[in-house]
Formats: structure tokens, C-alpha cells, sequence
């Protein structure tokens, strides 16, 4: 079977050669059959690539140990569930989703504009299949998902997979980014091939719009899994570090969020198509430096991706990308002037050029400093470590004026806003926001935060305004129609789903900067020892550690805490009881003998830790322990010393018989049976003696809020890429449109 | 003034466009060179040297702060209690390691051989890591293949 998956990365790498070939010979020649042909050869590559995966797939599901990366990143031990993402938890699994990501979704852009941008497309072609070839040379050629051991060498048992990873959200988070990523890579296509045939209208915008959409949404969907798995599995209370894996994916997604908007103005007034093009580009250019410094370990990052020989190949696909990029625009300067200019900074596509220059900031941000320790290395000698406190003071500005722009512009006529116009939009707005800011600083304490009252106030506009808007063109429909209120708010949404999917999007963008917001300003944050039967107080809260405890299955064993959470009381009364939390942290069994026979099952290297939650609609309680197995030590070193002795007289008993024999015998004589019942003796001493142990203790409000907002917003995306129905295109009778105008005036 | 604004506000078109252009440009490149200096000098203030075992024993002072990265010295790490632990740092490049003291949350990678990033503050002659402040390298991603046979 490796064989044969080798083989197939080797084809595939023809394949794409194939492509290149043929799609941009048709084009130069105008031969159609080329053409079809490189496109035909795009499908040939996501057929063999979805083999080949599939392939990967069924070794970790069988144990197949005799493939390298199975023997790495998976055990016998595992459950399937994780067995089936352990494929992308390795540098070469990885490589390999993606060339099958890569071409599924090339082959699905191109069957859908297999009749239409004809002079584009087979650039894009090879532009698509050239990224594809390099993702599979490398696959092939440096990261081999298909290496082997030699039968003698294959080993009995797989190292595992590092329980970090084992978590429900490795099954969707990195496919999300990877499609995201390798989504970014149409636009950016079918851009060049714009740039190489002279077709600079909009029309590729047009037909690449909601492929522009889908790696906004699967790369905003993964970025939010990766936040969910960074506050439920890390054990930090936090689902945002600014570390610099997470920066290389947001700032392709701020620069594609930036094009999505920006479209508009080209689509509708014939603006903005140097801005629009450069904003693709360097969101297709991005996309593969976020994955360069994922894979590169060029930068240090708490999801340390240990160091490869992946950095020169990117660098050198950067390179090329960068200096095509600049060097077609560059050529085609004069085809990508602009057929309009901007008539008024108070228009709703000067907001919107506002708010793309808002995003450009952010990203220019985000780059410079998380490049930032690179950059005084090379010029001072020493890496400067830089976090959240270098981010803030530009982003949280920068975050405040978007949210301003994103609820302002849908309120401003195109091309010149009047003041009647602006007075009849913004005045329920900026009341309710008014309204919202007074509210808060007479019945609550944000006024000490003014950045997050900043956001408190801003937001609640933005969603004033959202809301304004479906009002307005709901009791529109209502005037045509005499529907009922929903029924016309959903008709609306789904006849204009492109504009109210916006407007959607944009309403969780203010739910969800507000839960961030908060969360972040008014966090309690608490570090204690305690010992059962203590208690200490948060926010308000006081945390009982009731009792240790402690459990050991073939899988792993865990130690943990339950902890009772209680609110008021004081004065010998009992508080109200609010939640009992179970905080737990299990350890992995190692595969080093040196662990020791006992001691392997206690080995912190193999750790991972399962918080205590109480969400709500308020406020998170946020718990986690640290295990202290200091006490046990003495037990562990103890019963290693003890079963290795017992396993050797064994091993001399029985030295006669083959391996197979071996085995039979020592498990015959109990040995094993006798290691788990010393494990699990060792484990219960865990919860009769009441050992102090560590715990973070975090009170956080409207931390629910923030996946909530990132819910609508993936909503709001997903309906503004749905294809509008047949009917919205029947046009509405005269009649009708005089009773609308009735009703509007 | 006023009523000269007023008027431009009314009738935009009475303004010269390349006098337009040039305000707005003028303004926009303002704009992104304010950025870039506060951008430049925030990176610097609110950044830290982050150093090896080697640079931090040769550079620290007494009282400073300081990032210090590298890997745990095998048999090193050794729990005083519950909450308080200390291990040795170790230059990958060099023999050199730092002793830490550290308090607080342990995270779940943590071992011997890992790579960590912990700011210590120099308390002339000792280096106790500030609590919490210990983060450690996931082992397990994109790690080059040794011993594959192709």
C-alpha cells in the first residue's frame, strides 16, 4: 500500500506538470482542447490525491506501523475517532490534505467556469496545478506521508499522538484552515490569469466571489476552532495569544474580508481594480507565509513546529509569488485605471475603501510584529520577544473604528450622502449606542475601562443599525407583500441574501467584539494552592476544593479535583450554591523504557488537561489543576525497581523460548495484571491523602458571547455565499413598487 | 472659513480635484507614517530580550527581566512543593544552562528535552521565573523523520 500511495504523489506531481503545460500551451495557441484537457487533468489530480489520502487514512485505522509517520503520530492505544485525524497531526500528512484539499477545490471552481472566463481560466489552471505540484513535490520528495521501516525495524506499538491533539476539534479545525488556505489560492489564480490575458473587468470577480467567500468562512471557521481548543484544552484560560501561528492565519483572512468588501465598489462602480487586485494577491500570498512560518519553525510559537527543511522551498514559492504579483500589475498598470473616481469621503464606498484601509492596517499590524523578533535579531543580535502588549495598542484602536464603519456604511448612499440622508439613518443609532454608553457607566464599572466601553458603545451601533436596516427592508417587503413579520424578514434575507448575509455577518461581528471585549478587560484571573476542604475567593466567588480525585484505565490516569463554586454567604452563612466543577489531569502511558515499567504511566511529557466549566450567559467559571505527583514518586520509583527486577527473573526463566513464547509466559505468570493492579494502587493513594495541588481559577464575563457572535457571523457568510434562488430574479409588478414608495416616503 | 467649508461641503466640485488628491494623499501617507513610527517604537518598548542560557549569564543584571529560552536539562526538573519547581535551561548551542525557580501553572508539555520560553527576573545570582510565565513546545508537530526508509 505505500507502495502504491508513493506512486501516486509521483503521478500526481505528472499530473500537475501536465496541467501547466497544457492549459498554458491551449491558451498561448487558442486551442480549446488543450485547454479542456489541463482542465480534465485538474479532476485526474483530486482523484489520485483522494486515494492516496484514503490510503494514509486506512494505515492509521488498521495500526500499520510500518509507515513511518503511522508509527510517529498514532498507536494501538487511541481511539478511531483520533486515529482518523491523526493523519494531519504530522508535517507530511499534512502536505498531503492539502494537494487533496488543493485539488478538490481547484477542480470544482474550474467545472463551474468551464464555459465562461475561457481566456482566464487556463491561467488560472496553472497557476492552481503549479501550487498543487509544489505542495506534491514536497510530500513526495522531503516530507514522504509513505515512508516505511524495514519489516525488522517496524515497531510493535505506534509513539501515540500528543494528547494536546486529541480533542473533537482536531477533527474540523485543520481541515477548515487547510481549505481556507488553499481556497485563497482561486481568487489569487484567477487574478493572475486576469492580469496575463488583459481581462481586467469584473466578471472574474463575479465568478470567483463566492470561492473568495468560502476561504473567508472556512478560514474564519478554523482560526474560531483553534480559539475554542486554545480555551478548553491549553490549560491557560485564554482562546487568543497572538502567537505567531495564529497571526499567520488571521491576516489572510483580514486581507480576504478586506477584497470581499471592496469587490462591491468594482462590481458596481468600476473602482478600485489595482486596490482589488493587489488585496487578492497579497491575501494568496499571505496564505502560503502563514503556512511558511507554521512549517518552518523560522519563529517560536507555542504550537512549535519543530525544525524542518520545509523554510527554503517556501521562501523560494514566496518569492516567485511576491515578484509575479507585483511585476503583472506592474505590466498592466494602465488596463487597471480606475472608470471612476470617488465622489464624496461621505459615500458608502468611501467607507468602505475607510474600512479596507482600516484591515490593511490591521494586517500591516499584525506582520510587523510577529516578524518583529526576526527583525532586532537581525539588527541587534538578540531576539525581542514581543506579545498581546506590543498588539493592543494598535489593534484594539483599529478593531473600534471598523466596527464604527461596518455599522455607517450600509447607512450611507452610494456616491454622495446628503444630510437629510445621514439624518434619517443615524439618528436611532447613535441614540441606542448613546443610550447603551449611559446605561453603563451609571449601573456598572466598565467606565474603568474605556477601551471596552469604547467597544460596548460602538458595537451596540453596529447592531442598532444592522437592525435598523432589516427593519426597514422588511416593512418594505411587508408593503408589497401584507406578509407577516417573519415571513418577510426571511423573505427579504433570502431574495438578497448577498446584502442581509452581510448585514447578518456584521451584527456577529459587534455580538462577538463585545464578548471579546469584555472577556478580556473584566477577566478575574486567580492562582492558589489548596488542600481539600480550603476554599478561596474570585470575583465574588468562592472555589471549595472538595475532594481529590483520581482514576487509571488502559488508556491513561488521570488526577483531578472537584470543586464546589458558591456566591455570597459570609457571616457563618452558607453561600448560594452556583456550579460543582471536575477539573481533571490525565497522563498517557510513554513508550520509553527508561520511563520505567511504572513510572511510563506517570510521565508528564504525556499530559493534558480537562478544564472545569461552568458557561453561561453572563460570565464563564473557568478551573483547571495541576496534578501533584510529587508525594507519589517515592511509590513509582519503588514499583519500578521492583517489577524490573520481577520481569527480568522472567525474561531468565523463559530465555529458552521464542518472542511469542516470551510474552505468553510473563503475561501467564500475571505480570501484567500485577503492573496495573501496583498502577492503580499507586493511583488511589492519590485521593486518601489530601496532597496540595495547584489551581488557576478564572471568572470571565460573556465569554459565550464571543462563539455566539462567531456563529452568526459564519451564518451571515454562508447565507451571502448561497446561491440566489430563480425567483428572486422576477421582477416585482409596477403596482407593487408604487405601494413601496408609498409606504417608504 | 467656516462658510468657505460650508461651501466646498455644498458644492464639492468647486475644489480643485488635483489639490483634492494631493490633501488626501498627503494626509494618507501622514497617516501610515505616524503608524509605522508608534508601530516602531512600541515593538521596542514593549518588547523583551529574549535570551539563551549563554546570553542571559552574560547580559543579565541584577533586578532585570528577561525571556529565557532553550531546553530542559534532563533530570533536572525537581518539585520543592506543590506549586514551586526548579529545572535547568540549557543552550542548545553550548554547555551553558541557567538554574529557574519557578511558581505557578505547569503546562501540560512540560518535560525534559522540551523546548521552553519562561521570563525570569535576575535576583543577583538567581533567576526565578515570573508565575505563569512558562510556556513550552508541542513535540509532536511537523518533526523531521529520522530513520524512514523511502
Amino acid at each position: 500500500m505505500a507502495q502504491l500511495g508513493r506512486s501516486i504523489l509521483l503521478l500526481d506531481l505528472g499530473v500537475c506538470l501536465y496541467a501547466v503545460v497544457a492549459s498554458i500551451y491551449g491558451a498561448r495557441t487558442r486551442q480549446s482542447d488543450w485547454v479542456d484537457s489541463g482542465r480534465r487533468a485538474v479532476y485526474c489530480l483530486a482523484g489520485l490525491s483522494v486515494i492516496a489520502f484514503t490510503i494514509l487514512e486506512i494505515a492509521f485505522i488498521r495500526n500499520d506501523f510500518s509507515f513511518k509517520v503511522v508509527a510517529d503520530t498514532s498507536s494501538t492505544t487511541i481511539p478511531t475517532f483520533y486515529k482518523l485525524t491523526a493523519p494531519w497531526s504530522s508535517q507530511q500528512g499534512s502536505l498531503l490534505l492539502w494537494v487533496t484539499l488543493s485539488s478538490l477545490w481547484s477542480s470544482l471552481v474550474l467545472f463551474i467556469t468551464r464555459k465562461r472566463l475561457r481566456e482566464i481560466a487556463p491561467y488560472a489552471t496553472a497557476v492552481l496545478m503549479g501550487m498543487a505540484g509544489f505542495f506534491a513535490a514536497l510530500a513526495a520528495f522531503a516530507a514522504n506521508p509513505f515512508a516505511t521501516f524495514t519489516p525488522a525495524l517496524t515497531p510493535g506499538n505506534g509513539a501515540g499522538l500528543d494528547p494536546l491533539l486529541m480533542h473533537p476539534s482536531m477533527m474540523f479545525h485543520p481541515p477548515m484552515l487547510y481549505s481556507g488556505y488553499t481556497l485563497m489560492a482561486i481568487p489569487f489564480a484567477f487574478a493572475i490569469g486576469a492580469l496575463i490575458a488583459g481581462k481586467l473587468g469584473s466578471e472574474w470577480i463575479r465568478d470567483t466571489r463566492r470561492f473568495a467567500l468560502a476561504a473567508w468562512l472556512f478560514l474564519g471557521v478554523g482560526i474560531v476552532l483553534g480559539a475554542r481548543w486554545s480555551y478548553t484544552e491549553l490549560g491557560w484560560g485564554g482562546y487568543w495569544g497572538w502567537d505567531a501561528v495564529e497571526n499567520a492565519a488571521l491576516m489572510p483572512w483580514l486581507m480576504i474580508t478586506a477584497f470581499i468588501h471592496s469587490a462591491q465598489i468594482q462590481e458596481k462602480r468600476g473602482m478600485l481594480k489595482v486596490w482589488n487586485v493587489s488585496l487578492v494577491l497579497l491575501a494568496g500570498t499571505l496564505a502560503i507565509f502563514g503556512t511558511f512560518l507554521v512549517r518552518s519553525g523560522v519563529l517560536d510559537s507555542i504550537h512549535a513546529f519543530g525544525a524542518s527543511t520545509l523554510g527554503v522551498p517556501f521562501v523560494i514559492l514566496l518569492a516567485i509569488m511576491a515578484a509575479g504579483s507585483i511585476g503583472l500589475v506592474l505590466y498592466r498598470r494602465e488596463g487597471l485605471r480606475t472608470e471612476h473616481r470617488i465622489d464624496s469621503l461621505l459615500s458608502r464606498e468611501a467607507m468602505f475603501l475607510l474600512q479596507n484601509l482600516v484591515l490593511v492596517a490591521m494586517v500591516f499590524v499584525i506582520f510587523w510584529i510577529t516578524l518583529f523578533p526576526l527583525i532586532s535579531d537581525a539588527i541587534t543580535g538578540t531576539k525581542v520577544s514581543v506579545g498581546p502588549p506590543a498588539f493592543t495598542p494598535f489593534i484594539v484602536p483599529l478593531a473600534l473604528i471598523l466596527v464604527v464603519l461596518a455599522g455607517a456604511g450600509p447607512m450611507i448612499s452610494w456616491r454622495r450622502a446628503t444630510v437629510a440622508n445621514l439624518r434619517q439613518h443615524f439618528i436611532f443609532p447613535v441614540a441606542f449606542g448613546f443610550v447603551v454608553l449611559i446605561l453603563l457607566l451609571t449601573l456598572t464599572d466598565s467606565g474603568t475601562k474605556p477601551l471596552a466601553l469604547a467597544m460596548f458603545t460602538f458595537g451596540s451601533f453596529l447592531m442598532a443599525s444592522v437592525t435598523q436596516e432589516m427593519y426597514r427592508g422588511t416593512a418594505a417587503r411587508r408593503a408589497m407583500t401584507k406578509d407577516a413579520w417573519p415571513v418577510a424578514w426571511l423573505a427579504l434575507v433570502r431574495r438578497n441574501r448577498r446584502r442581509y448575509g452581510g448585514y447578518i455577518a456584521h451584527f456577529g461581528l459587534a455580538v462577538m467584539l463585545i464578548g471579546v471585549a469584555a472577556s478580556s478587560s473584566f477577566q478575574h484571573s486567580r492562582n492558589a494552592t489548596l488542600t481539600p476542604g480550603q476554599s478561596v475567593s474570585n470575583d465574588g466567588y468562592t472555589f471549595h476544593y472538595v475532594r481529590p480525585i483520581a482514576t487509571a484505565t488502559a488508556e491513561r490516569v488521570s488526577f483531578g479535583a472537584v470543586i464546589d463554586v458558591t456566591k455570597g454567604g459570609g457571616g457563618g452563612k452558607p453561600g448560594q450554591q452556583i456550579t460543582t466543577l471536575r477539573t481533571e489531569q490525565s497522563f498517557y502511558p510513554s513508550t520509553s523504557a527508561s520511563d520505567g515499567i511504572i513510572g511510563r504511566f506517570f510521565d508528564s511529557a504525556n499530559a493534558d488537561s480537562t478544564i472545569g466549566l461552568d458557561a453561561g450567559p453572563l460570565r464563564d467559571i473557568w478551573s483547571v489543576v495541576s496534578a501533584n505527583l510529587q508525594p507519589l514518586a517515592k511509590d513509582i520509583n519503588e514499583g519500578d525497581t521492583y517489577f524490573a527486577q520481577d520481569l527480568n527473573s522472567l525474561i531468565k526463566k523463559s530465555k529458552h523460548m521464542t518472542v511469542a513464547q516470551q510474552n505468553a509466559y510473563i503475561s501467564g505468570q500475571g505480570f501484567w495484571t500485577f503492573r496495573n493492579e501496583a498502577v492503580e494502587g499507586i493511583v488511589s493513594q492519590y485521593t486518601k491523602h489530601g496532597y496540595p495541588v495547584e489551581f488557576l481559577l478564572i471568572v470571565a464575563p460573556l465569554v459565550t458571547w464571543l462563539w455566539v457572535g462567531a456563529f452568526i457571523i459564519a451564518l451571515g457568510g454562508l447565507i451571502s455565499m448561497w446561491p440566489a434562488p430563480l425567483a428572486v430574479r422576477r421582477r416585482s409588478p409596477s403596482v407593487s413598487r408604487s405601494r413601496v414608495a408609498r409606504e417608504l416616503v | 472659513m467656516a462658510a468657505y467649508g460650508r461651501v466646498l461641503w455644498e458644492n464639492p466640485r468647486l475644489m480643485d480635484p488635483n489639490r483634492k488628491r494631493a490633501v488626501r494623499l498627503t494626509v494618507a501617507l501622514t497617516a501610515a507614517l505616524v503608524l509605522a513610527t508608534a508601530l516602531v517604537y512600541v515593538s521596542f518598548s514593549a518588547g523583551r530580550d529574549e535570551f539563551t542560557a549563554t546570553q542571559l549569564l552574560n547580559r543579565a543584571k541584577p533586578g532585570g527581566q528577561y525571556i529565557l529560552a532553550g531546553t530542559v536539562v534532563d533530570g533536572s526538573v525537581v518539585h520543592i512543593n506543590s506549586s514551586t519547581m526548579t529545572f535547568k535551561v540549557i543552550d542548545p548551542h553550548s554547555s551553558k544552562t541557567v538554574a529557574v525557580r519557578y511558581s505557578g501553572l505547569v503546562p501540560d508539555p512540560f518535560a525534559p528535552g522540551r523546548a521552553v520560553m519562561v521570563t525570569v527576573n535576575d535576583s543577583g545570582g538567581s533567576f526565578v521565573g515570573q508565575q505563569n510565565s512558562l510556556t513550552t513546545k508541542c513535540p509532536s508537530k511537523y518533526q523531521t523523520a529520522v530513520g524512514a526508509s523511502d
